[in-house]
């Protein structure tokens, strides 16, 4: 019988798992979500990232915290105090807009 | 206060930016860096500096932070009013000493009026039915139009523009703070 809707069993990893970023590289092909708690200033390098992609990042920690060249805030502060929910989506080549939040009190 | 040279312009902050965006990337909570100076952002050192005949030049970085020179105001010179042709029209002083003088003088008798104008009806009441003003106040007007005339004459006697500049004034001085009786309760 031909497949005519997708369901979530059949999606990749790349849209329904979860990793922790180990190093700096968020792998855009790995996961959906990434997560990171900081230790030290952290320079994020992206890899595999394609226009149109959507990546979930919770990082926590009081630490400078870098994104690639092409990088800008469309909305919400980095906190270090809370975890904070980074949404990063590709609009281009290198143009990478990041939103922002944190869990609500 | 920090400042960064970006392009031959300085920019100043009051503190680390909290976001910063370089050539290296966007850098988050940037005030967590270890050391700015990394970044290009120094210290901006302001020196010290009398307020009346000196100002600050333009910042500048002088390889370890942002400052300042100190340049000596001329207060006693002149400059050249020049016609669209280039041509000079008139030598006038930097400051002019009537003028100032003129300005500390209307300072002061408006805030002598000010200080007046609450009594004033003891005077309207002495006009309109003769019912005497009491002394205390009587004696309280006097001294603001004693102290308002000696202030004046001091700054007529006055000879230089710094001198006018520096000049201050007070009717009512405030209390040194080891004046001030403590409050008890």
């Amino acid at each position: 019988m031909a497949l005519t809707k997708i369901t979530s069993g059949i999606l990749a990893d790349e849209f329904n798992t979860s990793s922790v970023i180990s190093a700096s590289t968020v792998n855009f092909t790995a996961s959906q979500v990434f997560t990171k708690t900081l230790s030290a200033n952290t320079t994020l390098v992206f890899s595999n990232a394609s226009t149109g992609m959507v990546k979930d990042l919770v990082i926590t920690g009081d630490y400078t915290i870098t994104f690639p060249a092409g990088s800008k805030v469309v909305a919400g502060t980095y906190s270090g105090t809370v975890s904070n929910l980074i949404q990063v989506v590709v609009a281009g080549p290198a143009d990478y807009w990041i939103s922002i939040s944190q869990p609500q009190a | 206060m920090k400042a960064i040279e970006i392009n031959g312009n300085i920019k100043t902050f009051r503190r680390l930016p909290n976001v910063w965006e370089d050539e290296n990337g966007l850098h988050l909570n940037f005030r967590k860096v270890a050391d700015p100076t990394e970044f290009g952002f120094y210290d901006v050192v302001t020196p010290q500096y009398d307020k009346i005949s000196e100002r600050l030049s333009a910042m500048y970085f002088d390889g370890d932070k942002f400052t300042y020179d100190v340049v000596a105001i001329d207060l006693e010179g002149a400059h050249d009013v020049l016609a669209e042709d280039g041509e000079v029209i008139e030598t006038k002083p930097n400051y002019d000493i009537a003028e100032l003088k003129q300005g500390k003088i209307s300072a002061i008798k408006t805030e002598a009026g000010k200080l007046l104008s609450p009594t004033d009806w003891y005077v309207t009441r002495l006009a309109e039915r003769a019912v005497e003003i009491p002394t205390e106040i009587a004696d309280e007007r006097l001294d603001i139009v004693t102290k308002s005339d000696t202030f004046e004459t001091e700054i007529n006697a006055l000879e230089t523009v710094e001198e006018v500049l520096r000049y201050t004034h007070a009717f009512y001085p405030a209390p040194a703070l080891d004046e001030v009786e403590p409050i008890s309760e």
